[in-house]
């Protein structure tokens, strides 16, 4: 199984990556989907591999200069603590319900990306940040329950409602992210659901792939990739509603 | 801190606790759950390295760090 998740951990770090996510949308699938364990395995050591990919690409934002840190952790402090009260109910919610909450965060996420990209004039900045107060908990939230980073809600959080530049949003939300995978990552090993060889193969993979996707991403057809990424993601919430609601027409 | 020295620091961190995770996991030494709370507590100790320095400046944020790693704490208490 080290090896699987070895294999899982590269091509979700890389595809995530390339595809500008965390990871863990494309981990956790992988694990359920292909390597048939139960999301309540695969949700843990998603996050394990979520942490090695966001500290890696953190770096590099450090590095480039682009990452607010004071800003990543003060909005972590938020996202860490819902992020815990996620784990704490996903332990408690059936896996049922959970694969449908993962379906319908897919599909948000590919309506977000069919759609064409707003011209965010100053205008239509919010400006508020209650209103970010209140996307980070969400972010910290669906991170503890589902395993994946929350960069899709820290974004806009970010962008949007503070009025970062989108390169700042996206380097200080992997920041972010990290902070949260960590602590849900922390949660789930006080109780004791941490697989912890399939966790380590995951961020040995994810850590390694991360670094592929970034190196891929600049060079790759935009257009394809975007496309690639809508058919991929939109089957796999698909499969995904089909476990949750147990349809037997389907197989 | 400065940002290459920051990103020295986090990539640093990052990589040896996931080294220490895998002796941790191949090896299973009586230090195993110390690699497991390492490795998920890096990015909390690379926070606090980086923005405790900054607490004449900007003490919020050094604050903001060392809060992280009190909830990191209870993470793992709770």
């Amino acid at each position: 199984m080290i090896l699987e998740s070895i294999l899982a951990g590269l091509v979700g770090g890389a595809l995530g990556a390339l595809w500008g996510l965390g990871g863990g949308f494309i981990l956790v699938p992988i694990l359920t989907l292909l390597l048939g364990l139960p999301l309540s395995t695969a949700v843990p050591a998603s996050l394990v591999g979520v942490i090695a990919t966001a500290v890696g690409g953190s770096a590099m934002f450090i590095r480039e200069g682009h990452t607010d840190r004071p800003l990543a952790v003060r909005a972590a402090g938020i996202s860490m603590a819902f992020a815990l009260v996620g784990a704490r109910l996903a332990v408690r919610i059936p896996s049922s319900a959970l694969e449908i909450a993962f379906a319908l965060l897919l599909i948000a996420v590919v309506a977000k990306m069919i759609r064409p990209p707003a011209n965010h004039s100053s205008e239509t900045h919010i400006s508020s940040p209650w209103l970010a107060s209140g996307l980070f908990a969400g972010a910290g939230l669906i991170a503890g329950m589902l395993g994946v980073g929350g960069g899709v809600l820290n974004v806009p959080a970010l962008h949007l409602a503070l009025r970062r530049p989108m390169i700042t949003a996206v380097a200080t939300s992997t920041l972010i992210v990290a902070f949260t995978a960590a602590a849900g990552a922390a949660a789930y090993a006080a109780l004791g659901h941490v697989d912890w060889s399939l966790a380590a193969g995951c961020a040995t993979g994810a850590f390694v792939g991360g670094r592929i996707g970034a190196f891929v991403s600049p060079r790759a057809p935009l257009r394809l990739v975007r496309k690639t990424f809508v058919v991929v993601l939109f089957y796999v919430a698909i499969e995904m509603l089909v476990r949750g609601f147990n349809l037997p027409w389907w197989r | 801190m400065s940002n290459k020295n920051a990103a020295r620091l986090w990539l640093g961190l990052g990589t040896a606790s996931l080294l220490l995770l895998w002796v941790a996991v191949l090896f299973r030494p009586a230090w195993t759950d110390w690699a497991k709370v390492l490795f998920t507590g890096a990015p909390f100790v690379a926070a606090a390295i980086d923005l405790w320095p900054r607490w004449r400046t900007d003490p919020w944020s050094a604050v903001a760090a060392l809060g992280l790693c009190v909830l990191f704490c209870i993470a793992w208490i709770i």
